[in-house]
């Protein structure tokens, strides 16, 4: 059935797939593209299109940075407040610890008191019945056979000892007795007062603390609690990756660049009227690093960065009859020389355009561009860095230095549009690689901040921030001087080093 | 300039570019639009959202997987489609195919027609035999691909085409 429409079909297929405009009635009116064009949003790769994620790494090096040097440097911060809280229950210890011996103080002051007063009793009773006691022993002593005498005197019998109890008398009557446990032990020299040397007696005595009790101060802070101190205070011992003397590293990245261009000359019949402030892009750094001391390096970088430029430019020009030429078809063209002036360097535009044979001799002819550039360059830079943190794994760098920029390659896309009484006459698109107006060689300053964190002891992963300068303009200048550009740069970048 | 050289500027949001474009594939695009929508005004809204789409996509367009001008007419026959659908019209008539009497080859003088008379033709054709027609006759798709596009069975697709056949068939009639 389907067969019998094939004919239909082929009709209908041809004639719609014929895209030749006829009669207007399928040509869409140039309104529509005027309105789409207003409402396109053009998609960007994905870096490009979240402008603000060139940012990241240096906000994240600003905040923790600044993070680490109010640590150090403010005592409410957290770690400060740990160590406070330390300090606090130390303080705390050591007070309750005085309260105990203030306490056993006042216990062994009274228990002193007491002792003090037996001792005197037991001194007025120990003199009195000392005497008793010498003259006992002296007669019992006297009573002793010879030979123990003498073995006592030559050694043979090692000690001599008695039980003495002693009566103790007060006011004529037995109050009690004094047991005593005599032991003479002899001696090879002559130091008599050693003779005896020991009495034992059954008089007891409270309890009492003779030596006050030492106070061992063990820190009874929990594991999590180290005491910790401010650490600037602390040279922590470098870990070995520290060590190394030299590094080279690798590292990728953003870049948003402020362009500032100075001197454009107003009122003149070729200026720039507008240009883009600033833009992102990207770049890859090679570094090279020697260790002067724990704290300072001095480093070498090659970075590529690539800079993009949209500007518009005006120029003005009066219509000149020997600048017309008839062309193979037989059409009169026009031919003009247009200098294009632009932030990243100048070019001439030789184009041609159709007139007609109503123009007048110095009839004006305005030519706006919007104008692309797009410069690769290399930088080399020269620096030092400084370790203005330094933990065992992380260090927070900053750093300073200059160096040159050298231009490899400007691709110039120009959107030249030519207006002959206002209106569009002739529209081109030109794309150069013109090197011509570029001042290849660029001084340049940096201020850098950074982060790097030491995965073992030769590799360690960073990222930093590097603001730039530069101190000559971008475009050759004109002979008379005219603008200049200059290049603010902002680079972040994330990359990795090797250390030996 | 040549279409590569166009959209990759265009990619860049090169004006200049951009017109070029249009100005290559405007008729083509707004032929597709005439051919989807009853009217012109319609056409022109949907040119209007395929253009912003193109434009807007162009960094997904892939010269090694074809032209640029297949490309950009599948997006405009979605938007078309896309719109067709926002406004709620219903797609679908009816879903019973009718046993139409057929004509025979030769019998008609086609060629006498303008692709002007033509277009309003299709046009003229009830929204979903106009889609589904479009979609199978002009653009190519299977009655497989129109069913899953327009979420519904390849018997209705089928019988869709079948009645705007019948249609343009008894209208051409008329029309000679």
């Amino acid at each position: 059935m389907e067969d019998n429409y094939d004919k239909l079909d082929d009709f209908f297929r041809r004639s719609m797939q014929d895209h030749t405009p006829d009669d207007s009635w399928n040509v869409p009116s140039n309104s529509l593209f005027e309105n789409s064009i207003s409402q396109i949003k053009i998609e960007r790769p994905k870096w490009y299109r979240n402008k603000a994620l060139f940012l990241l790494p240096f906000l994240f090096i600003f905040v923790s940075g600044t993070y680490l040097i109010i640590v150090n440097l403010n005592p409410s911060s957290p770690q400060t407040a740990l160590i406070n809280e330390n300090i606090n229950d130390n303080l705390e210890q050591l007070k309750a610890e005085n309260n105990a011996l203030k306490h056993q103080i006042a216990s062994l002051t009274e228990s002193n008191s007491k002792l003090q007063e037996d001792v005197i009793e037991l001194s007025n009773s120990t003199t009195k019945n000392n005497v008793q006691l010498k003259s006992l022993i002296s007669n019992q002593i006297a009573t002793y056979p010879s030979k123990d005498i003498a073995s006592l005197k030559s050694g043979t019998n090692s000690d001599l000892t008695k039980d003495i109890k002693q009566r103790v008398v007060s006011n004529n009557k037995t109050t009690g007795y004094v047991h005593s446990h005599l032991k003479v032990t002899p001696v090879l020299h002559d130091d008599k007062s050693n003779a005896i040397n020991s009495t034992e007696n059954s008089i007891h005595y409270p309890a009492l603390l003779s030596v006050l009790p030492k106070i061992n101060y063990t820190n009874n802070l929990s594991s999590n609690k180290t005491l910790l101190f401010p650490l600037s205070k602390i040279e922590l011992a470098e870990s070995s990756n520290h060590k190394r003397n030299y590094f080279v590293g690798v590292s990728l990245g953003v870049n948003s660049s402020w362009l500032t261009m100075n001197k454009i000359p107003k009122g003149d019949m070729e200026q720039v009227t507008d240009y883009e402030k600033s833009h992102s892009c990207y770049g890859a750094m090679v570094n090279f690093g020697y260790k002067v001391n724990t704290r300072w390096r001095l480093v070498a970088d090659v970075s590529y960065n690539r800079y993009v430029s949209k500007s518009k430019s005006k120029y003005d020009f009066f219509y000149n009859e020997e600048n017309v030429y008839t062309d193979q078809n037989g059409l009169e063209m026009y031919k003009a020389n247009l200098p294009m002036m632009n932030p990243l360097g100048d070019y001439d535009a030789n184009l041609s355009f159709r007139v007609n044979n109503t123009m007048q001799q110095n009839e004006l002819i305005k030519e706006k561009t919007q104008t692309r550039q797009m410069l690769d360059a290399v930088a080399l830079n020269l620096g030092a860095d400084y370790s203005l943190l330094k933990y065992s794994k992380f260090r927070f760098i900053i750093g300073a230095g200059f160096g040159v920029t050298a231009k490899v390659n400007l691709k110039n896309e120009f959107d030249i549009s030519i207006y002959i009484d206002d209106k569009l006459k002739h529209n081109t698109l030109e794309v150069t690689n013109d090197m011509k107006g570029v001042n290849p060689l660029v001084l340049n300053g940096y201020l850098k901040a950074g982060l790097d964190y030491m995965i073992n002891d030769h590799l360690s992963i960073g990222i930093e921030t590097v603001g730039l300068k530069s101190f000559t303009s971008l475009r050759n200048s004109w002979p008379n001087g005219g603008p200049k550009t200059y290049l603010n740069a902002f680079n972040s970048t994330v990359g990795m080093k090797y250390y030996w | 300039m040549t279409d590569q050289e166009a959209i990759i500027a265009a990619q860049k949001g090169n004006y200049t570019a951009q017109k070029f474009l249009y100005e290559t594939y405007k008729t083509r695009w707004y032929m597709i639009c005439l051919r989807y929508m009853s009217f012109k005004s319609d056409a022109d809204d949907a040119l209007q959202n395929g253009m912003i789409n193109i434009f807007s996509k162009l960094s997904q367009f892939d010269d090694t997987l074809g032209k640029f001008g297949s490309w950009s007419s599948r997006i405009m026959v979605n938007d078309c489609i896309m719109l067709l659908r926002k406004q709620k019209r219903n797609l679908i008539i009816e879903d019973i195919a009718d046993q139409i009497q057929l004509y025979d080859e030769g019998e008609t003088p086609l060629e006498s027609i303008s692709r002007k008379e033509m277009m309003e033709l299709i046009q003229k054709l009830p929204n979903g035999y106009r889609t589904v027609f479009n979609m199978y006759v002009i653009e190519g798709y299977t009655h497989k691909e129109i069913s899953e596009k327009l979420q519904i069975s390849k018997g209705t697709s089928k019988s869709q085409l079948f009645k705007a056949r019948k249609l343009l068939k008894e209208a051409l009639e008329i029309l000679i």
